[in-house]
């Protein structure tokens, strides 16, 4: 394996490195606890509510794959080479909300508004992934099926899934993350140690194999990768 | 072996950390090899490298196989399934894993890794005693290779749960039939999750539909066989004897929607009106809750 290094990804314009957290602190501690970037909430902790959600961006092919994920139960290292996105990043302008933000207000889709933050990351991972066309609601259905809501309910929140297709297109530059991306993807493999902690996440076969005989007593994390598939 | 290094998906290892606070050591991510990611059709097999999403995996098989497709939905939301990886659920080994029992029924062969060597096992194999699994130290899952459709095949999976996205099965079931050109039955493979302490198939149920014509009258004495397969559990999921019932219900369904002599076959999914399915109390188990 390589030598050390700090855990790397992209983050609200730039890039940010990690290097003395524990291999087990989650991106929600992370952002709630050390970057103070509270707009994500923490309900259940257990990747269930959704109101934890946030959207990692990752490389496919020439473009750029957004996927949602729940930041409760995301170690940091999953990070690696990725983009981050949270609910204070969908916003275009300082003051001004993303279509589907104010369709939210819009069809009076948040009450107590604890949920509220994860129902946007489902509904603009969508509305980014899925530029050609407005969503059916079987499609939205789908999208908002990690996001539970326990005083609104959820028509007014499909009434928003599809209202936001009204307002003004609104879409940010994708350029600056890929390049970020394109940057990242050039960094040896993560070999990562911290408070008595240590991760990788090799690139081969072969650094997996390595990294096994090892630490044989390490824990396989077997994440996902959304975008290297097919 | 320390702690063990069998694969997890991170929903899974993500609330051993946040839930019950366990040190889980030292971690190795699966997501970084290129390897691991691919979906390859083969001329007889789906091939799912163990790091695919549990979504990506989804979208390649329910094309192959449409009687995914309502699985595939209620499997997990839309984020657990972005996250979590169809290796990851088949080598953690949960005996409530919903792809298991649909695994099973079709046949699915789990490539295995230690070091450079790489050797086969068939996914029922895998699964050795209560979250226990056939990999040896610092082996790991690396594919799975799931066989294409063959012409005459009959399948189904279900997943019995209260919520309809984001819940743990009470049963989950599969159910596989080939027959030969007799229109006997050639191979039964039958498997359920949440029915013992692994996922399993029900040998005494496959062995009553062998030789037989796929009707009603097969159908019944293979639900009569399933107490013989299996002792569920109660839980705060469900009890015993629901487990037991709705196991042979689900028996029944399956025969519903693909026998020659079922009210509902031929009918598009969920668009059956078969109307109650009676079974008799010894056929579920004696066991009412």
């Amino acid at each position: 394996m390589s030598t050390t290094r700090p855990i790397q990804f992209y983050f609200r314009n730039k890039l940010w490195q990690v290097d003395d957290a524990p291999v087990t602190r989650t991106v929600l501690q992370f952002l709630r606890e050390d970057v103070r970037a509270t707009g994500s909430k923490e309900g259940c902790g257990e990747g269930d509510c959704g109101a934890c959600t946030v959207v990692l961006g990752e490389l496919q092919g020439d473009g750029l794959r957004l996927h949602t994920v729940n930041a409760c139960i995301q170690f940091l290292p999953a990070l690696d080479g990725k983009a981050l996105f949270t609910v204070e990043d969908v916003a275009l302008r300082a003051g001004a909300l993303h279509p589907v933000q104010q369709a939210m207000v819009d069809c009076g889709a948040s009450q107590c508004g604890f949920c509220t933050p994860g129902f946007v990351m489902s509904l603009w991972a969508q509305y980014e992934n899925q530029q050609d066309g407005q969503p059916d609601r079987e499609q939205v259905a789908e999208a908002i099926s990690g996001n539970l809501c326990r005083c609104t309910g959820y028509r007014p929140i499909f009434a928003a899934a599809s209202a936001a297709y009204s307002l003004p297109p609104a879409h940010f530059d994708r350029q600056p993350v890929l390049a970020a991306l394109r940057q990242l993807a050039t960094l040896p493999s993560l070999n990562y140690a911290a408070q008595g902690t240590a991760s990788c996440v090799p690139r081969t076969l072969s650094e997996l194999g390595e990294a096994l005989r090892q630490w044989p007593a390490a824990r396989l994390v077997q994440d996902a990768r959304m975008s290297g598939c097919g | 072996m320390a702690r063990c290094a069998a694969g997890a998906g991170c929903t899974d290892v993500g609330l051993w950390v946040s839930k019950q606070l366990r040190d889980i050591g030292d971690t190795i991510h699966l997501h970084g090899v290129p390897e691991l990611q691919s979906i390859t059709r083969h001329a007889h097999a789906l091939e799912i490298g163990a790091a695919v999403s549990l979504q990506a995996a989804f979208e390649a098989i329910v094309p192959i196989w449409p009687q995914w497709q309502e699985l595939a939905r209620r499997f997990a939301s839309r984020p657990v399934k972005n996250a979590g990886t169809l290796g990851g659920n088949v080598a953690n080994g949960s005996p409530i894993g919903d792809s298991m029992p649909a695994l099973i029924a079709m046949g699915t062969r789990l490539r295995l890794r230690l070091g450079d060597e790489e050797r086969d096992i068939a996914l029922e194999d895998f699964y050795l005693a209560y979250q226990r699994t056939a990999l040896r130290a610092g082996e790991f899952v690396r594919a799975l290779h799931i066989p294409l459709p063959t012409p005459g095949e009959l399948f189904r999976t279900y997943k019995l749960a209260k919520r309809f996205e984001q819940d743990i099965s009470a049963v989950c079931a599969a159910f596989y039939l080939q027959t030969d050109s007799q229109g006997l039955i050639s191979t039964a493979r039958i498997a359920f999750g949440g029915m013992a302490a692994i996922p399993k198939r029900a040998v005494q149920c496959e062995t009553a539909l062998l030789g037989r014509r796929w009707d009603r009258t097969a159908a019944e004495a293979a639900v009569l066989a399933l107490p013989a397969d299996f002792q569920p559990l109660s839980d705060a999921r469900a009890s015993a004897g629901y487990r037991q019932t709705a196991a042979g219900n689900l028996l029944l369904r399956f025969w519903a929607e693909t026998a020659a002599d079922a009210p509902a076959a031929g009918l598009p999914r969920g668009l059956a009106e078969i109307g109650p399915i009676q079974v008799s109390a010894q056929a579920a188990g004696g066991a009412q809750p």
